[in-house]
C-alpha cells in the first residue's frame, strides 16, 4: 500500500513550522529510508503519516485513503509504527505485549481468536522473540525490548510499517537482523518509512533515500545518488569519506574526523 | 512459547467462595455470636434459637456486610482502574479529590441540617462531584486534550483546597457532638447501612465495574503509552473521559454511603496485581471480589476489636494495609 504526502505542513504550538511543504511518494512494496540531522523534522513527519499529528495544510494518503478520515482501529488495521524508546507501564509479560499488536482486531470483550493467536505467534517468531514469551518486558536486555516492539507492530499484520530510528539502541549485529526482517516484511509486499542516522546501514537496507533538512525534502531517490559527500556536508556540516567495500561493491560513509589537537 | 497471563486462573473462583464465606462470618461474627446456623437460616426467615438473632441478622449485619462487598469492591475496582489510567502505582480513587470533595459535603450536611440521614450521601456525592469536576475542567487543556499530570496536580490542589474548607467549617463549629460525627464520617465506616442503602449502591457497583470492563482491553494498551496506545487503535482521550466518569460514580457513590475509607483502592490493586499479572481484563475484577472481602473482614474486626464500642473501619483498613504496603515496598518496591 502506498503512502503518499502532498504538501504537508506542520508547526507545534510554539508556532515554529517544522515540516514546509513536504512531498514524498513511497511506492508500494518499497523500503524507504528518512536521513537527517536531530531536529530535521523526522519524526514529526512519521507522526503525521501515522495520524498521531494532523497536517495543517497538505494531505497525506495511505492507499487511496486520506488519513484524516481513517478511524483509528482501521488505521492501525493497515499501519503499524515502532517508536524511539516506547514506555511500557506496568509487568506485562512479552507475550501480553506482542498480543496488544491484536487490540485493532478485538471485540470489547472477545477473547483472542485461534487467527489472533497464530498471528501473535509467526510475529514473535518472526522477531525472534518466540523464546521470551513468558518473560517481564521489564527484565529483557534494550536490544530484545526493540524487537518486542517490532513483534507487536507485525502483530498488527500491517500492510504499512514506520520505524523511528528503530536501531539506535542495538549492537551491530542485532542491527543487521532487526532490517533483515525488516527487509523480508518488504519481500512480502509491506511498504516501510524508516527514520534511521546509520547512513552506511541505510544505504545498504533501503530503497530510496529522503534527506530531509529543516523541514523540507532535500533530495529523494537511489542511496547512491542522494548519499553524496556534497549533500552530506550541506545537511550535516561534516565532510565525509565515501567508498565501496572492494569485495561487496557496496557503498560506505565515514565521517572525516578533524577533532583539534590529535 | 507458554501462553503467559494464565497464572493462577482459580483465583477468582477461589475469590468468589470467599465472598460468600466472608458474607457469612460477618453474619456469625460481632459483639453477639450469631450461631453458625442461625446465620443464614435467620436471613431467610427460617428457625432460629433466638428472636433476637434474627433482628440481627436481618436488620444490621446482612445489610451491613452487603455494603461492605459493594463498597470494597468499588474503591478496589475504581483503584485498579486509575493506576491503569495514571499508570501510575501510587494512584487511587481519591487521587482526583473526591475523599477531600465528599468530605466537605459531608460535613456541611452534619452541621448544617437538622435531620442529616438521607441528606448525607447525597451531601458527600455532590462534594465529591463537585471536586472532580473542578479537576477535570482545569485539567482540559487547548484542542480538548486532557493532560495526566496537570490532572494529577489539580487533583491534589483541589484536595487540599476542601480540605481547608472542611477544618474551617470543623473549627467554626466549636466542638460538640457534630463535631465527632464528621470526624466518624471522615475516618469511614458501615454502621450506617441500611437495605436501602444497599438497593442503591449494588446496580451503581454492578453496572460501574461492568463498564469499566468494556475497557479493560484499551487499558491494557494504555501501557504503551498514548500514542503508543493510538498505534494500535486505542482512542486515549475517549478512554480519559470515559473512565474518569465510572470510576468517579463508583467511588463518589461508594464513598457516599460509606465515608472515606482508606487504602483499599490503593493496596488492593497492587496485591491482586502481584497475584494475577497487569491484565486490567482479570485484574479489576479480582480486585473487585478482593477488596469486598478484605472490607467485610476489616468491618468485623472493627465491630468486635473493643466491642461493644466500634472502631471507624477506616482506621483498620489503614493498620491492615499501610504495613503490608510498606512490606511491598521493601521486597518488589522496583516491579510495583
Amino acid at each position: 500500500m502506498e503512502i503518499r504526502i502532498e504538501g504537508a505542513t506542520f508547526a507545534y504550538d510554539s508556532g515554529v513550522h517544522v515540516l514546509e511543504d513536504v512531498n514524498l511518494v513511497v511506492g508500494s512494496g518499497r523500503l524507504v529510508g528518512l536521513i537527517g540531522p536531530n531536529g530535521s523534522g523526522k519524526s514529526t513527519l512519521l507522526r503525521l503519516v501515522s495520524g498521531t499529528l494532523r497536517a495543517e495544510r497538505g494531505r497525506i494518503r495511505l492507499g487511496s485513503d486520506d488519513v484524516r478520515t481513517l478511524g483509528r482501529r482501521a488505521m492501525a488495521r493497515r499501519l503499524a509504527m515502532v517508536a524511539q524508546n516506547p514506555p511500557i507501564g506496568f509487568e506485562f509479560s512479552v507475550w501480553d505485549v506482542v498480543a496488544m499488536g491484536r487490540t485493532p482486531y478485538l471485540g470489547r470483550f472477545g477473547r483472542e481468536s485461534r487467527e489472533d493467536r497464530r498471528a501473535i505467534r509467526e510475529a514473535m517468531e518472526l522477531a525472534d522473540v518466540a523464546v521470551l514469551g513468558d518473560r517481564s518486558i521489564r527484565e529483557i536486555s534494550g536490544g530484545e525490548r526493540q524487537r518486542v516492539f517490532l513483534a507487536l507492530a507485525l502483530a498488527q499484520t500491517p500492510r504499512i510499517l514506520l520505524l523511528d530510528e528503530p536501531t539506535t539502541h542495538l549492537d551491530l549485529g542485532h542491527q543487521v537482523r532487526f532490517l533483515s526482517i525488516v527487509r523480508e516484511r518488504v519481500a512480502q509486499g509491506a511498504t516501510v518509512l524508516v527514520a534511521i542516522h546509520d547512513l552506511t546501514l541505510a544505504g545498504q537496507a533501503v530503497d530510496e533515500v529522503a534527506l530531509i533538512d529543516r523541514g523540507r525534502v532535500q533530495a529523494v531517490g537511489d542511496p547512491e545518488r542522494v548519499l553524496t559527500a556534497k549533500n552530506l556536508r550541506n545537511t550535516f556540516g561534516v565532510s565525509v569519506h565515501t567508498g565501496r567495500d572492494p569485495v561487496t561493491g557496496d557503498a560506505f560513509i565515514v565521517p572525516r574526523m578533524e577533532f583539534p589537537g590529535r | 512459547m507458554a501462553r503467559s497471563g494464565r497464572t493462577r486462573t482459580w483465583l477468582p473462583w477461589v475469590l468468589v467462595g470467599l465472598v460468600v464465606l466472608s458474607f457469612w462470618g460477618a453474619l456469625v461474627v460481632g459483639p453477639v455470636t450469631v450461631p453458625v446456623r442461625d446465620a443464614i437460616s435467620g436471613l431467610f426467615g427460617g428457625e432460629v434459637a433466638s428472636p433476637i438473632h434474627r433482628v440481627i441478622v436481618q436488620q444490621l449485619r446482612a445489610p451491613r456486610a452487603l455494603l461492605g462487598l459493594l463498597v470494597g469492591a468499588a474503591l478496589a475496582a475504581s483503584g485498579a482502574a486509575m493506576q491503569g489510567l495514571f499508570r501510575n502505582p501510587l494512584a487511587s480513587p481519591y487521587v482526583l479529590g473526591i475523599a477531600s470533595g465528599a468530605s466537605t459535603g459531608a460535613a456541611l450536611v452534619i452541621l448544617l441540617a437538622t435531620s442529616s440521614a438521607a441528606l448525607l450521601p447525597l451531601g458527600a456525592f455532590a462534594g465529591a462531584a463537585a471536586a472532580v469536576g473542578i479537576v477535570y475542567a482545569l485539567a482540559r487543556g487547548r484542542r480538548g486534550r486532557t493532560s495526566i499530570f496537570v490532572l494529577i496536580l489539580a487533583g491534589v490542589a483541589v484536595g487540599a483546597l476542601f480540605s481547608a474548607i472542611t477544618s474551617f467549617l470543623l473549627y467554626l463549629s466549636s466542638g460538640g457532638e457534630k463535631l465527632a460525627d464528621v470526624l466518624f464520617w471522615i475516618m469511614g465506616g458501615l454502621s450506617r447501612a441500611t437495605w436501602t442503602s444497599v438497593g442503591i449502591l449494588a446496580p451503581i457497583v454492578v453496572l460501574g465495574i461492568g463498564l469499566i470492563l468494556l475497557f479493560a482491553r484499551d487499558l491494557n494498551a494504555l501501557a504503551l503509552g498514548e500514542e503508543g496506545a493510538s498505534h494500535v487503535g486505542v482512542r486515549p482521550e475517549r478512554l480519559y473521559r470515559w473512565l474518569l466518569l465510572l470510576t468517579t460514580a463508583l467511588t463518589a457513590a461508594a464513598v457516599a454511603m460509606a465515608g472515606t475509607i482508606g487504602f483499599i483502592g490503593l493496596v488492593i490493586p497492587h496485591v491482586t496485581r502481584l497475584l494475577v499479572g497487569p491484565d486490567h481484563r482479570r485484574l479489576v475484577p479480582t480486585a473487585a471480589l478482593a477488596g469486598g472481602c478484605f472490607l467485610v473482614w476489616s468491618d468485623a474486626v472493627a465491630r468486635t476489636a473493643f466491642a461493644p464500642a466500634e472502631l471507624p473501619v477506616g482506621v483498620i483498613t489503614a493498620f491492615l494495609g499501610a504495613p503490608f504496603f510498606l512490606y511491598l515496598l521493601r521486597t518488589r518496591g522496583a516491579n510495583l
